[in-house]
């Protein structure tokens, strides 16, 4: 299916556009995670997965910059479950994996460093989703997505300010949830 | 925390966020007097988030960062840039303007993603210095290579003209070929396949293969000449972004099949160019190409095992010379193709002046055919074998840039006799080819013979790489049963398979039937009919099939036994399970996903049968019968009304009433109580079961009662030159109670429907088969 009418799809709320840029993120997840391995002596610096997943995904031209709104919040989404998914299975699969690690465990091992364990993680944001969509929103856009506030601010039709203040509450929550 | 709750910790944490120092204290002091509990949470909060740690901080650093590409007017090194012209895989092309020179240059910069990896960016230098040193006229000169700041690039010489990939699109209104009606058509093209053959010969002396030899890396210039670009500069960096699937075809199009297989690097030479200039000279000939299918998949299939059609089958007005010598650049197995491009250029030549070629492999073709397939069969039983050891011993990860097409498979056991001494169960995958066209066993053109299962290896085991296509995975167990899971594995994705390991007295194993080899030979019919297989003649291996189809009481047992666990749904047809009346027990199973259905059969230890497969049990050999129980369309031997929804009878309608209240969806209610009218048992009218041996056990309900599915993926465009395969679509064989002998018999009863999820339906349910000799 088209990347642009899963997104449109998306644009309506419908959850299974989500499921299906879950496979297209994991790919993207996966090549960087073995150009990071390749590239042992590159100085590696911040920047977002979804700058990657995008140009891998658009030809330049092919949609507009709303478009690509709606990508970033079903790319976080996605990056979410890809991660949790990950995690899951890693605990369930008792046999040990044979060679080298897989691709994605280096990007969970960074995830996990910011946030502990990324399940429990996960089921607070659930929590918190159940109390506040929006502070949820921010933190999948910020954390799993690796979104700018620029971006995030634009995406939730909101100020930066007003951004940072949500995300200091969220952050303040989350905290306390997991402690 | 109540929403109310949670409202007011918000506003206060609003308040409290842009107040610092004393204010915040006298905030915090008034809040405390007015509810203290939520002074106490705000408080605590704020403590939270004064700590400063990484909790959070999404700062880790995961990727290297791009860097900027060039902009327009900007200067790199000494090339002022000018104009994006176009934008591939792995890099962009501008045109630009070479400032100490003062002349026009297009300028190849590698796109930030792939100058990552050191390797390639060392590779990349390298390739280009190289090709720097080619110089001949028909080879687009590179003129300078360079890196400035992270930016790294060459610059070739500037040809102004079209590309010929344009040209052939354009067809008669082309720039700079003539139009095919005319007599120098033939000449022409000749003559320019010819000097690229000759370019790409002085290119093969000095080592340097192409490798992505297509219309789109031709370029004409205004006097007609034929320059070919892009020498392998960055391949595999291109090949690692290709994420849609018509990209990967476009690319495999052109690409030899040693190329597109897997783990192969090192067999690739220069021969796989000799391949891709046949192509394209296949291409200006016929003005199609050899494989057309838009599924990478299929394409594929055909690259690896289909011989392309004819030219002159094509177009009978091209000479069987030209014919000759464009199949042998296109043979399959590099042995059989010029060996040189030299060869192939002298060749062309030799024919623009009515000379007979000169290289022209003359073997007969029964020999060369069987020598290809026995090939064939070692190489990729090698290659299966050199995979296994390889990932053992060193780790998947080093080898995986080597295997950019391949698919993942991994076979889990799952012992459904819960083995209680704890000792696992091990077994033996096998892969057997399958033509996904008759879902039988491929069938290699040249030999007529079916492909022999290729080994991979003990199982369990997460990480076999195999080449992409549609496979019988069979799992073999030590006490010899075994299990089989048919799929279509797909390049570059992960496919896990749960083989359930059941004992050789595995349930209702003796409710099936056998079916004897045998060959169907169905005619086409006068009205042209969805049905595939109408025409061809297909041998259809000895099969066991379901005397009967799945009934509700077994797909009951299933559903207990997996639980939602596997992700199997329940029918969304039925009634809760308080309402159930044993009565329906026997019924057929509906409102079962594909997805479902296969689950099913494989974990009762079968599969889904094939489309070929249900023919032959339906109709019997040859041409066929037009009923399960002969030609005479008699309504009494089936459960077939016509009617698609009847009415419900007033005692319909009371269950109905009684059911309804309890009921998730009011719509189906009314479906299962329509089909409950319309059914039988499955067990039902052997008078109308098919004549299998012995006697009184054939098949029932082959035709009417419920629709079936098959494993069988649909045909797209059948009868035409260019039939493809539809992965997300499968036959569903045999209709519904709504099917009418006087009006349709078996040759008609074909459908289809997605795979998805949610195409269940209450007119289709399944029966299940088993391979004889796996």
């Amino acid at each position: 299916m088209r990347i642009t009418e899963l997104l449109r799809r998306a644009k309506e709320g419908d959850q299974v556009a989500a499921e299906e840029v879950i496979p297209l993120v994991y790919d993207v997840l996966r090549d960087l995670a073995q150009r990071e391995r390749r590239a042992r002596n590159a100085t590696l610096v911040t920047t977002e997965i979804l700058n990657a997943a995008y140009l891998r995904l658009f030809r330049p031209g092919e949609c507009t910059w709303k478009d690509k709104d709606h990508f970033t919040a079903v790319a976080s989404l996605a990056i979410r479950h890809v991660l949790v998914d990950h995690a899951r299975r890693k605990k369930r699969e008792k046999r040990a994996i044979k060679g080298e690690r897989v691709p994605l465990d280096s990007i969970l091992e960074a995830y996990e460093r910011e946030a502990g364990d990324i399940e429990a993680l996960n089921e607070a944001l659930c929590r918190l989703q159940a109390q506040d969509e929006e502070l949820a929103e921010i933190v999948q856009l910020r954390f799993f997505g690796r979104v700018d506030w620029e971006d995030i601010a634009r995406v939730m039709r909101v100020s930066v300010r007003t951004v940072h203040r949500k995300w200091g509450l969220a952050r303040a929550w989350l905290r306390e949830e997991l402690t | 925390m109540t929403q109310d709750h949670w409202e007011r910790l918000k506003a206060a944490w609003e308040e409290a966020s842009q107040l610092s120092g004393e204010e915040l204290e006298a905030f915090l002091e008034r809040l405390r007097k007015e509810d203290s509990s939520l002074a106490e949470r705000l408080e605590s909060l704020l403590r939270s988030a004064a700590i400063e740690d990484s909790f959070l901080e999404a700062s880790s650093t995961l990727v290297p960062a791009p860097e900027k590409l060039p902009a327009i007017g900007e200067r790199l090194g000494d090339f002022e840039i000018l104009k994006e012209v176009g934008r591939g895989g792995a890099g962009v092309v501008y045109r630009a303007r070479q400032v100490s020179l003062d002349r026009i240059v297009a300028l190849k910069v590698l796109l930030p993603h792939v100058t990552h990896s050191p390797e390639v960016v060392e590779r990349f230098h390298r390739e280009a210095l190289a090709i720097a040193k080619l110089d001949h006229p028909h080879i687009v000169s590179v003129v300078a290579v360079d890196r400035a700041d992270e930016n790294h690039f060459f610059a070739m010489r500037w040809i102004e003209g079209p590309d010929l990939a344009s040209e052939i699109q354009a067809g008669d209104a082309a720039r700079v070929l003539p139009p095919r009606s005319s007599p120098t058509y033939i000449t022409k093209i000749v003559g320019i396949v010819a000097d690229l053959a000759d370019a790409l010969d002085h290119a093969h002396r000095r080592g340097i293969v192409h490798r992505d030899v297509k219309p789109h890396n031709v370029l004409l210039s205004q006097s007609g000449e034929a320059l070919l670009a892009d020498f392998g500069i960055a391949r595999d960096a291109a090949f690692g972004t290709l994420t849609r699937p018509e990209q990967i075809a476009g690319t495999l199009q052109y690409m030899s099949p040693e190329q597109a297989r897997v783990a192969s690097e090192a067999t690739v030479d220069h021969r796989t160019d000799i391949y891709s200039l046949g192509v394209v000279l296949y291409e200006l000939l016929t003005r199609r190409l050899p494989f057309e299918s838009a599924d990478p998949d299929t394409l594929f299939y055909q690259l690896r095992v289909v011989d392309p059609p004819a030219i002159r089958k094509l177009d009978s007005r091209i000479p069987r010379d030209l014919e000759a010598i464009c199949h042998q650049a296109i043979a399959k197995d590099p042995r059989d193709r010029y060996q040189t491009a030299q060869q192939f250029a002298e060749d062309l030549r030799l024919f623009l002046s009515h000379e007979a070629p000169r290289h022209l492999i003359t073997q007969s073709i029964w020999k060369r055919a069987r020598r290809r397939f026995a090939r064939h069969r070692t190489k990729v039983l090698v290659a299966a074998t050199v995979i296994v050891a390889v990932a053992g011993a060193t780790g998947i990860q080093s080898f995986l840039h080597e295997r950019r097409h391949s698919a993942r498979l991994s076979i889990e056991i799952v012992d459904a006799n819960l083995n209680p001494l704890g000792r696992s169960v091990t077994g033996m995958a096998k892969l057997r080819p399958l033509d996904p066209f008759t879902g039988e066993p491929a069938v290699d053109p040249a030999t007529g013979r079916r492909s022999d299962p290729i080994s991979l290896g003990d199982v369990p085991e997460d990480n076999f790489y195999v080449d992409p296509g549609f496979y019988r995975v069979i799992v073999l167990f030590e006490d010899k049963s075994f299990s089989e899971h048919t799929r279509i594995l797909r390049s570059q994705e992960h496919t896990l398979i749960q083989a359930v390991k059941r004992s050789p007295e595995a349930p209702g194993e003796n409710d099936m039937v056998l079916v004897a080899t045998a060959t169907i030979e169905q005619p086409i019919p006068e009205q042209r009919t969805v049905c595939p297989l109408a025409g061809q003649s297909i041998v259809v291996e000895r099969f066991l099939i379901d005397r009967f189809e799945v009934s509700n009481a077994q797909y009951q047992t299933f559903l207990r036994e997996v639980g939602t666990k596997a992700g199997v749904e329940r029918p969304v047809h039925w009634p809760p399970d308080d309402a159930w009346n044993p009565e329906w027990d026997n019924r057929p199973v509906i409102g079962v996903s594909w997805e479902d259905a296969r689950a099913y059969a494989e974990w009762v230890g079968k599969r889904l049968v094939s489309h070929a497969e249900w023919e032959l049990a339906a109709r019997g050999p040859g041409a066929g019968r037009r009923f399960p129980w002969g030609d005479d369309a008699s309504q009494e031997n089936c459960i077939c009304t016509g009617i698609e929804n009847p009415p419900l009878t007033p005692d319909g309608e009371a269950l109905h009433a009684a059911l309804s209240p309890n009921a998730a969806n009011v719509d189906h209610i009314r479906d299962f109580v329509r089909y409950l009218e319309q059914t039988a048992d499955v067990d039902s009218h052997p008078q109308g079961a098919t004549p299998h041996l012995p006697e009184g056990k054939g098949a029932h309900h082959m035709y009417g009662n419920v629709s079936e599915w098959t494993e069988s993926p649909e045909i797209k465009n059948v009868g035409t030159k260019q039939p493809d395969v539809d992965w997300e679509s499968r036959y569903i064989m045999g209709g519904a109670w709504d099917i009418a002998p006087a009006e349709s018999d078996l040759s008609e009863a074909h459908a289809n429907w997605d795979v998805g999820k949610q195409y269940v339906s209450h007119q289709v349910g399944f029966r299940c088969a088993k391979s004889v000799d796996p």
